[in-house]
């Protein structure tokens, strides 16, 4: 099967003043389509950085990541723009929505901001939204709406531009174990129902243990650990 | 696209009310300033040049080169010489020799102080009045050589406690005068407020042989400035001084104009010292907008916003705020030259009109969404290139 994700040997490393703060060292991580990977790891360990990486945020210090076959080093600015809004929908952990904006409107801004033309935008917003099971609300600003509701309009939005990942760094963090597993179930869906590759960033062991799980990673200091691989 | 970007700014202006106003007023009140400025004295070229295209084309002035206007204490330095050097031009068709000062006026036991005109009263020097527009309202004119006055529109009504009226007698440095005309309104207050003679007949009163300025009518047919710099060279050379002009209306004219042009210009430069403050308001509120919302960048930019399109977004939220302070401004600019028009008019001091003109109105208004842009320009850049991690790092 084709790797839509290939990370080899994958070193970054952050200049602190005259400090060299390595938080990747030699990051080795192939992700299939189609597939749900976990990347686990405790605090510290370049779970983060990693998930810039492969959402082409950033550009390793050293070593190649490849989305779909295609080197995001050899990218310019607005293919990388294209690349993080046409293939991939981040979830974050702090939900990272506008405030300014409801919640139909954030889900319409990754249309906004796609280079070809997204027609009916707004109907296909409301049809996201009652998708993730937000059917109200769907004019409230991010403000007026509980932890859990944000999450599923991140979520909504992360499916705007119909990317084939979707990665998500943390995204129970924030909410309470009932709202986390509902999140959970969401996700799953989505990679079982609508076959997306599915990738989540978590120090939560419980996600490793879910029935579905593809791969697990484990890393530590920057490299993987251990890894595991189903089927 | 254009109007997805334009709709994020706006809900970023809306957002922050407040800071917003306070950042549009700076534009506003550079605006407003101008606007009133340039439609000002639009409103008075106007006004002025009204009045000369009523004086015709083909009246020459000659008045000396100092300034000797009313209440000015110069000497009158034309004489009947003077006069006749002017008549024996074969191309000037009527000489007119005028002299002005101030007089006392008696009237029911009640003094009063004012400006007195002496001008050539015989039937050709009628003419001349005729064709300038000079009016009568009530009555006639004075005659030569008679002790008959004219009173000017505001004399009669505001000169004394009582109104003047035709058949009345008025002291005039303690002369009795009968009064025999009220003319009609001439819009400014200058003439508003004088009181007519024969120029002879005023020679006595005023104590004074010689004429303030001298207006010569040109013959039918002639070229007005040819004839003006004949009469400049005729008497150059009679009186062996440089010290008067004979201008024809249009040059008068031209000299009024590059006169306020320069007013103008000085006063709309004062006005857009504060346009500038205005911007760099403008710029400040912009690179706060994007300190705060760094992190709103780093989103977009995750959720695929090109360098461009975060660009286009805060240029949006400044030209926006620019477009506003500049109708908002312009409106109020036209308020304040209306207002200046009424006190102008009801003080009679100088009339003008105050007109709406689209170009000054469109002009403004895209100068004030230039500004903004402008001034959003170096924030917005700034905005585009934060890179996507340490955007999204910002708190
Ligand atoms: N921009 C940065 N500048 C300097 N050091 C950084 C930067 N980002 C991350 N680091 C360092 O790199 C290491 C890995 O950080 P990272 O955020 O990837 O960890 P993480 O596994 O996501 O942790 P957590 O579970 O707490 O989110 C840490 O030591 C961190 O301090
Ligand atoms: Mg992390």
């Amino acid at each position: 099967m084709k790797a839509i994700i290939d990370v080899q040997d994958v070193w970054k490393i952050y200049q602190m003043g005259s400090v060299e703060v390595p938080a990747l060292r030699g990051l080795d991580i192939t992700i299939n389509k189609g597939d749900f990977a976990v990347i686990m790891g405790p605090s510290g360990s370049g779970k983060s950085t990693a998930m810039n990486m492969v959402g082409a945020l950033d550009l390793p210090t050293k070593g190649i990541v490849k989305l779909d076959g295609r080197n995001i080093a050899h990218m310019d600015e607005s293919t990388l723009a294209q690349v993080r809004g046409e293939k991939i929908g981040f979830v974050f952990q702090t939900f990272n929505l506008i405030p300014t904006l409801t919640a139909i409107e954030n889900v319409t801004l990754p249309m906004i901001f796609k280079r070809s033309f997204v027609l009916d935008k707004v109907e296909k917003a409301k049809k996201i939204l009652r998708l993730v099971g937000l059917g109200e609300r769907m004019t409230h600003r991010p403000g007026e709406l509980s932890g859990g509701e944000r999450q599923r309009v991140a979520i909504a939005r992360s499916l705007a531009n119909d990317p084939e990942i979707i990665l998500a760094d943390e995204p129970t963090g924030n909410l309470d174990s009932k709202m986390g597993e509902q999140i959970m179930d969401l996700l799953l869906d989505l990679h079982e129902k609508h076959k997306k590759t599915l990738i989540i960033v978590t120090h939560d062991p419980r996600f490793a243990k879910l029935k579905g799980v593809d791969n697990v990673f484990w890393l530590k200091d920057g490299a993987i650990e251990k890894k595991r691989r189903e089927k | 696209m254009i109007q997805d970007y334009l709709r994020i700014a706006l809900r970023n202006i809306t957002h922050r009310k407040l800071r917003s106003w306070l950042t549009a007023i700076g534009i506003i009140i550079g605006v407003a300033s101008v606007v009133a400025l340039i439609s000002v004295s639009q409103g008075m070229q106007g006004a002025i040049e009204e009045q000369f295209e009523q004086m015709g084309t083909d009246t020459i002035t000659i008045t000396p080169t100092s300034f000797t206007g009313p209440g000015s204490t110069a000497e009158a330095p034309f004489d009947d010489g003077d006069v006749r050097v002017i008549e024996r031009i074969p191309e000037i068709d009527t000489v007119l020799p005028m002299m002005y000062g101030t007089a006392k006026f008696t009237f029911h036991n009640q003094d009063s102080y004012s400006y007195l005109m002496g001008i050539p009263l015989d039937k050709e020097s009628n003419k001349v009045w005729d064709d300038i527009g000079w009016d009568i309202l009530e009555g006639r004119f004075p005659e030569a050589g008679k002790k008959e006055v004219g009173i000017g529109y505001l004399a009669a009504k505001e000169m004394f406690d009582d109104e003047l009226r035709v058949k009345n007698t008025i002291m005039v440095n303690d002369e009795k005068f009968k009064i025999v005309g009220i003319a009609k309104e001439v819009g400014n207050s200058q003439d508003d407020t004088a009181i007519y003679m024969d120029v002879d007949v005023a020679k006595d009163i005023l104590d004074q042989e010689d004429y303030n300025m001298i207006m010569a009518k040109v013959k039918p047919g002639n070229d007005a400035e040819l004839v003006a710099d004949k009469v400049q060279r005729k008497l150059e050379k009679y009186r062996d001084a440089e010290d008067f002009n004979a201008l024809t209306p249009s040059e008068i004219l031209e000299q009024i104009n590059d006169i306020l042009g320069i007013i103008q210009l000085v006063l709309v430069g004062i006005a857009a010292i504060s346009l500038l403050v205005g911007a760099i308001g403008i710029m400040n509120t912009m690179y706060t907008s994007v300190l705060e919302r760094t992190k709103e960048i780093g989103i977009m930019k995750a959720i695929g916003a090109s360098n461009n399109a975060i660009m286009m977004i805060f240029l949006a939220e400044a030209g926006i705020l620019g477009i506003v302070g500049g109708i908002v401004g312009t409106i109020l600019g036209m308020i304040m030259g209306k207002g200046v028009e009424i006190a102008a008019g009801s003080s009679g001091f100088i009339p003008l009109r105050v007109e709406i003109s689209w170009p000054l109105i469109l002009g403004a208004i895209s100068f004030a969404f230039l500004i903004g842009a402008l001034s959003g320009t170096l924030p917005a850049l700034g905005a585009a290139k934060l890179k996507p991690v340490d955007a999204l790092r910002h708190e």
